[in-house]
């Protein structure tokens, strides 16, 4: 499914070819969806949403993009949209979601919590394909020409991107960082 | 900006390649002697590893089964029945065509309807029916979008229908409401009946779901199931207009129509397309000549992926796979 277009899957018009690739990607999406909207059932909708929408337009729309570069931008201006629509603030929202976080704290949990606050919010300030970038570099696990094959882009774009994001995200946490900084020797003792 | 982001000369792009062991031998040494040169320069990039680290705490967790979202999904879609894109019906209103068509009608396509005995090729009464208003989602093969999930009563009335068929042109009424049978059944008369062919390669079933409404009583529904094998002439049940009671009128609710072998079903209602329910049964009463499409198939006959448009040829009385 790596390097599908979205322009032959959707030619495809087929209801199987379709099931393969809302199951390869949904889950992805989902986390994605999540990461945004720090709430799992609106996350859903919203990857739903986008399916349905593609479904509606099958025969209409032509993409010259990538299945998943297609999917990720699809489901970032949903939740975009679903944000400005509910006006939720994430930050309000997250005592909410702690519980369905991976809670895996090796140490004070409240500066790490802090800590995970600011970087939640700064990742919603990154760009849209910066963001997606990262977010598969970083919970999918994914090397560098995997991000590249799957999103149809080239290996120096996504190096580019990756320390775009990394830049970004230390220039939001810059003034959290002395602390990163301590939190790094005390794990290090 | 620190001094130390001014004058470094790594770029930020090798210290996350580095970071994330992306970077290729001669890389990896350019980038810890740049290490190796100060304090801030590590410090720098101590400062992405803690990002990247921190980053990956925040990784939500999803909960949810693609299957399971699947599952909603196909619903979502079987349960919107939304308009789409008309697609244009064929007109082949042409004189030498109908006379080939009529040459074919006479001289092959139904001729094993007439060679036939007449038990074999009449229409095989539903035996099963598939539709089971509690066994969750229906299963989408053909036409998702097409595809409106029935209500309960609906489906109840199918079964009570397809279980008390009979050959002799008179189905049960199914009233919707609490009307007494006999009065309807007096006023519906009895069903009409068009030959036709089923000239594809697969058995195939019609149900035609009717509605009937006369002054001062409930709509009633009225179901007319048809089966036909392969290369098999028929006879195809509906309620025709021509027969109904005086101030009745009579509304083609939906058309289903199904792969035997497969289980798909094209679904005609109202907002289907290309074709609505009501399109197709003008075709099929011969009120409008040519062909007309259905819907597709999306599987052949021994269940491989592939594509197919069902078409009614109503100059023929053909149903045909293309």
């Amino acid at each position: 499914m790596n390097n599908d277009t979205t322009g032959n899957f959707l030619a495809a018009d087929s209801a199987v070819l379709f099931e393969e690739v809302f199951k390869a990607h949904f889950k992805s999406l989902h986390i994605y969806g999540m990461s945004i909207l720090k709430d799992e059932t609106a996350a859903e909708e919203m990857v739903q949403n986008v399916f349905f929408k593609l479904w509606e337009k099958k025969e209409q729309i032509s993409v010259n993009l990538s299945v998943k570069a297609y999917l990720f931008r699809a489901v970032h201006n949903e939740c975009l949209n679903y944000i400005k629509h509910t006006k939720i603030v994430a930050d309000h929202r997250t005592s909410a979601i702690r519980s369905s976080y991976e809670s895996d704290h090796a140490t004070d949990p409240a500066v790490i919590k802090e800590l995970e606050k600011h970087i939640a919010s700064a990742l919603n300030e990154l760009p849209e394909q910066c963001r997606t970038i990262f977010q598969m570099s970083r919970f999918e696990d994914l090397k560098y020409r995997v991000i590249a094959s799957q999103l149809g882009i080239s290996v120096k774009t996504v190096e580019n991107q990756m320390g775009k994001a990394l830049r970004l995200l230390r220039h939001k946490l810059v003034d959290y960082l002395p602390v990163l900084f301590m939190f790094l020797f005390n794990l290090k003792k | 900006m620190s001094v130390v982001e001014k004058n470094r000369e790594m770029s930020d792009e090798m210290l996350v390649k580095y970071l994330l062991g992306e970077t290729d031998g001669p890389e990896g040494e350019l980038v810890k002697a740049w290490l190796n040169e100060s304090s801030e320069n590590r410090k720098y990039f101590y400062d992405f590893k803690m990002v990247w680290n921190v980053s990956g705490k925040i990784k939500p967790v999803s909960t949810i089964n693609e299957s399971e979202a699947w599952a909603r999904f196909q619903q979502r879609v079987a349960t919107s029945a939304a308009p789409l894109k008309k697609v244009p019906v064929r007109s082949t209103f042409d004189w030498i065509k109908v006379a080939a068509v009529l040459v074919l009608l006479a001289g092959s396509a139904c001729i094993m309807y007439n060679l036939s005995s007449s038990r074999d090729v009449k229409m095989q009464p539903v035996v099963q029916n598939t539709r089971n208003a509690e066994a969750g989602p229906i299963p989408i093969n053909a036409n998702v979008p097409n595809i409106k999930k029935s209500d309960t009563a609906d489906s109840d009335d199918r079964n009570r229908i397809s279980a008390s068929s009979n050959m002799d042109g008179q189905r049960p009424v199914v009233s919707e409401g609490r009307l007494d049978k006999k009065k309807h059944l007096k006023v519906l008369g009895r069903q009409s009946k068009e030959i036709f062919c089923n000239s594809t390669p697969c058995p195939i079933e019609i149900c035609i779901n009717q509605t009937m409404k006369c002054p001062n009583n409930k709509p009633a529904a009225i179901s007319s199931y048809s089966t036909l094998e392969p290369d098999q002439s028929g006879e195809l049940d509906y309620k025709a207009k021509d027969k109904i009671a005086k101030n009745c009128s009579l509304t083609v609710k939906d058309i289903e129509i199904k792969s035997v072998a497969t289980g798909e079903m094209i679904i005609l209602n109202e907002h289907s397309s290309p074709s609505t329910a009501q399109d197709l049964f003008n075709y099929i009463t011969r009120r409008k000549k040519g062909d007309i499409l259905a819907g597709k198939f999306h599987k052949d006959c021994d269940n491989r992926v592939s594509d197919h448009d069902l078409v009614f040829e109503s100059n023929s009385g053909n149903w045909v796979l293309q």
